[in-house]
């Protein structure tokens, strides 16, 4: 899409895009929304670009070998353990570092979960993106 | 409320009717992405805003653009 108007709306709405996005992903545990609507939201912002930009400057910033993660996605529930041992408490103490599933009307503090949730959202990103890819790419 | 709730699923009826009646595709992936941000609102009024989240992200947005992907492929009417 070759259009002055196109690319300058769209320079200045994707920062806004991004910005809605991260806050839907940490603020996943406590709000509406959740970490899949944030990382379809943040994937989406990158699809709008492969449409106005073209498939070569998307695949510069987005490379394809960003989609074949997968262990380093699941590794973030093992990052989330880790960090709450590095915060010194035990590991049957998770629900007290607030790192657990928690039950309607619990008092305990959710900001641990926004790790596990960042992971999420970036494999829902990153599929997205290259599926929007794939399917651009067969027609050159 | 109830009103609004009446026009709003009158509106989803005549759109999910419409999609299947248009020969054209491309309107009627347009129309289908009006069913979806119709549907959000929706959503939204049954007290579920994580459902109206999602279904405004994915299907408004995301739905849209993977079957307008697919339109230019193929060709745009339907026989």
């Amino acid at each position: 899409m070759d259009d002055l108007i196109v690319k300058t709306i769209i320079r200045i709405v994707t920062p806004f895009i991004y910005l809605y996005g991260t806050y839907i992903i940490l603020n996943a545990s406590a709000s509406p929304g959740g970490s899949f609507a944030g990382g379809a939201i943040m994937g989406s912002a990158i699809v709008l670009y492969t449409i106005v930009f073209g498939l070569a400057k998307a695949e510069k910033k987005v490379p394809d070998r960003i989609g074949k993660l997968k262990r380093e996605v699941l590794l973030c529930f093992v990052l989330m353990a880790f960090v709450v041992i590095f915060m010194g408490y035990d590991v049957m103490q998770l629900r007290e570092a607030g790192a657990y599933q928690i039950a309607y009307g619990d008092k305990v503090q959710v900001e641990m979960l926004s790790l596990v949730n960042m992971g999420i959202a970036f494999k829902v990103a990153v599929t997205l993106i290259s599926l929007f890819h794939v399917f651009i790419k067969e027609e050159h | 409320m109830e009103i609004l709730n009446i026009i709003l699923i009158l509106f989803l009826i005549v759109c999910a009717l419409a999609v299947e009646r248009t020969k054209d595709l491309l309107s009627a992936i347009i129309i289908f992405a009006s069913y979806s941000l119709v549907m959000a609102i929706l959503w939204l009024m049954l007290m579920a805003p994580d459902i109206a989240l999602t279904e405004a992200a994915i299907g408004a947005g995301v739905t849209t653009i993977l079957l307008i992907a697919t339109v230019s492929r193929i060709r745009r009417v339907e026989k």
